[in-house]
């Protein structure tokens, strides 16, 4: 049988839990981050067992069909890095932790792809967990860059290399995503010589304004009283930096479950002295919240959580880094 | 040359031929595994009439919070016949062996407890509940309860990050007709300590939790699970469960969103907190901040069946406390001709009988509470008991069908008191289990 080699874009992805924080996409693409979409990895993928490879498709509005390829891992001492002590890695309710990790692409990957095709991506799913075990309550989501992968490796299988049908047989019920791509290598490449034309212009005609504008931090505290547990409204306030006469168009975005319930109004300032302090009161129930900019650029804050003071000190806001992109 | 195209005319044909069969075949297959998982569900003895319909349990916790332990320790609990216990859960064999391997893990004290759920890994676990009589050496399917297993983060994080997952657990919801709030043990630990990780959980944590509840048109009930480590934080040295409980109780009612969900329910409905111990005592202990097992411990559950017992004696007893006399009368005689009938279809005609409408119509303008028809079915059944049913009087049925019918609500009878009876203990044992609101 003849064969040919194509590589595709693949990007690493990591779904996992923390000491106290919950299971969440912890790495993703940027495409999937910019749309707020990065969550759709935690819920498409079922389990695997360790060492065995699992396969899902999700569709994102805008982005088409994705196919993701992935496994899992549990943490160990040599793993993430850290602590030698093997209960360092269980969460507060003593339960194990545990890496969902692997790549998105917009083509399929190949059938006959290995556990250890995917080791770029295990590095940088450890480096993301790292990142995350160390604060977990400011975590943002990290992005990743993509890496080059086969969408046709033959031979693997006589390699000894678990087959897919195998692997789809060790999958659990309720993996209904299944990527199911033939033939369209012209398409691919096309669309993916597109894709990278198109970025290269995106990022050509973004690149004068959104170096200047930032998020220089973005905090929360109770609008009234002392303690976040008796607020009913929230203080939010964010640090912005930008040229001077820039005009900056944001929104605070509340991420909690209530979010639905209550839409936000969009604000603007103008940016004098290099930089401007907003502060918005907002509902607390509502919270946690995001800072997002629409304009001139696109940027956002991780979300910001009320911060309560010490006993006899005056309230503070809590603080949360800017999304690295 | 016109031969050499009819040939390529005849390959591209062929060819899209395989390729459609085959895509064919593989939507069919794709249908087939989400069909069968729904098969599994529906194609049981409920889905011919004979039994009563599924009634679907969601329970709602955070992460971490018990949910899936508590069901695997319940199934453990229950999936076998026992002295005082006339029925048994019976499920597919591979949510047995599944539910086998989480306690397992839970049971096995050189190994961590289980991994909690994926948000990826929402799944439905069905169980029948297999009736036996004694005397009669009858064995049957009578009631059926589905319950949804998902990741708690689906309620705390929403729809963050473009999830859907709360979309479909909001779905759930709308379908569930009872709801259980899982209180996570080691966060009341937390809370009764002063922790702030334990005021934060039921501060902002579990709102939109107990936001759904108060919602819900569906009865509610709060299960607290982990009480094997709801001890030392403070109560006397000599504290029975009672006053432990008390201490709970007193807790939780000091966040607003708890204490008016609970006054706003318990005017119309029986709300209890149930105090479950998937585990028991002396199993597990806090170590740092963090649950750990004790080496060589032995698994003693507590309660684990009183939540699910609980559910259709509460639902069905508040409707009776509804309904006035004479709606309950003619709701009453409705049902007994139904079953009398000895047949599937008396049923169905006493449905709509005006009497039964009206009820219905009362119910749901009572409670808020959508009383659908395979409530009211299952109502009617229950309300008609006890039909004595003996043995002379079931061989008098003129036909194997009617026989069968009789046996069955003689069955859904027993099952119904073992019920009762575990409900009756619970209040004796914890009278302030069920809670009452005040202002």
């Amino acid at each position: 049988m003849t064969s040919t080699h194509q590589d595709t874009p693949a990007w690493p992805f990591l779904v996992g839990r923390g000491r106290h924080q919950g299971y969440r996409t912890l790495l993703a693409p940027g495409f999937l981050v910019e749309q707020d979409m990065y969550e759709t990895l935690s819920a498409a993928t079922p389990s695997v067992a360790p060492g065995v490879l699992g396969q899902a498709e999700i569709t994102c509005a805008g982005l088409g069909r994705l196919a993701l390829t992935y496994t899992t891992e549990s943490i160990s001492c040599d793993g993430a890095g850290g602590p030698d002590r093997v209960d360092e890695w269980l969460d507060e309710h003593g339960r194990p932790l545990e890496m969902l990790y692997g790549v998105v692409a917009h083509e399929p990957l190949s059938h006959t792809l290995a556990i250890s095709d995917l080791s770029r991506a295990r590095e940088d799913a450890h480096d993301a967990y790292r990142t995350f075990l160390a604060d977990e309550d400011d975590f943002s989501v990290c992005v990743s860059q993509p890496y080059s992968l086969p969408r046709q490796a033959p031979g693997r299988r006589q390699n000894g290399v678990v087959a897919p049908d195998e692997q789809r047989q060790n999958a659990r019920p309720g993996d209904r995503h299944r990527p199911e791509y033939r033939g369209r290598g012209a398409i691919a490449l096309t669309a993916f010589v597109v894709l990278i034309v198109a970025a290269g212009v995106w990022l050509m005609g973004r690149g004068s304004t959104s170096a200047n504008v930032s998020i220089i931090a973005a905090g929360a505290r109770p609008a009234n009283g002392d303690t976040c547990y008796s607020a009913t409204q929230l203080s939010l306030q964010a640090s912005l930096s930008a040229a001077d006469g820039v005009r900056i168009h944001y929104r605070w975005v509340p991420t909690g479950a209530l979010a639905a319930d209550s839409p936000m109004p969009d604000e603007t300032v103008t940016i004098r002295g290099g930089s401007q302090t907003v502060t918005d009161i907002r509902d607390a129930s509502a919270a946690p919240y995001r800072l997002i900019i629409d304009g001139p650029v696109s940027r956002r804050s991780a979300p910001v959580t009320c911060r309560s003071s010490p006993a006899g000190t005056p309230t503070s806001y809590g603080s949360s880094e800017t999304s690295p992109y | 040359m016109g031969a050499l195209i009819g040939v390529l005319v005849l390959i591209v044909v062929v060819t899209a031929l395989i390729r459609l069969s085959s895509r064919l075949r593989a939507a069919h297959q794709r249908r087939s595994g989400v069909s069968a998982s729904s098969d599994a569900v529906t194609a049981s003895p409920a889905e011919d009439g004979r039994v009563s319909p599924i009634f679907r349990v969601l329970a709602l916790g955070a992460s971490g919070s018990g949910k899936t332990v508590f069901l695997s320790s319940m199934f453990h609990e229950l999936d076998h016949r026992s002295q005082h216990r006339r029925y048994y859960l019976d499920t597919s064999a591979e949510q047995r062996i599944l539910l086998s391997e989480i306690y397992s893990s839970v049971s096995d004290t050189t190994k961590p407890f289980p991994l909690g759920t994926r948000v990826g890994d929402m799944r439905e676990f069905v169980f029948d509940c297999v009736a036996v009589d004694d005397a009669s050496g009858a064995r049957a399917p009578v009631l059926r309860v589905s319950y949804l297993d998902y990741a708690g983060e689906v309620l705390e994080r929403g729809q963050e990050g473009g999830s859907t997952s709360l979309t479909e657990l909001a779905a759930a919801m709308e379908g569930a007709d009872s709801l259980l709030g899982i209180i996570d043990g080691y966060r009341v630990w937390q809370l009764l300590q002063g922790i702030p990780a334990g005021e934060t959980h039921f501060r902002n944590t579990l709102r939109p939790l107990f936001g759904f509840m108060a919602r819900a048109s569906c009865p509610i009930q709060f299960v607290l699970t982990k009480w094997d480590l709801v001890r030392n934080f403070g109560e006397p040295q000599d504290a029975d469960d009672q006053q432990r409980l008390d201490c709970v109780i007193e807790a939780l009612m000091g966040f607003e969103h708890f204490s008016s969900l609970v006054h706003e329910h318990s005017s119309r409905q029986v709300v209890r907190l149930i105090p479950v111990s998937a585990v028991g005592r002396e199993f597990a202990h806090i170590v740092d901040g963090t649950v750990s097992k004790r080496r060589g411990g032995i698994l003693r559950p507590y309660n684990v069946d009183a939540p699910f017992s609980a559910v259709l004696p509460d639902l069905f007893k508040q409707v009776e406390a509804t309904l006035d006399t004479g709606a309950l009368n003619g709701l009453r005689e409705e049902g007994r001709k139904a079953l009398r009938a000895h047949r599937l279809d008396a049923i169905a005609v006493a449905l709509a009988r005006p009497a039964v409408v009206a009820a219905r119509g009362l119910l749901t303008a009572a409670y808020g509470l959508t009383f659908s028809e395979r409530l009211t079915t299952a109502y009617l059944q229950w309300m008609a008991a006890p039909l004595d049913v003996t043995a002379q009087e079931l061989e008098k049925q003129r036909d194997a069908a009617a026989r069968e019918f009789a046996q069955l609500q003689h069955l859904r009878a027993l099952v119904m008191a073992d019920f009762d009876r575990t409900v009756l203990r619970l209040e004796a044992s914890l009278p302030q289990s069920e809670l009452r609101g005040t202002w």
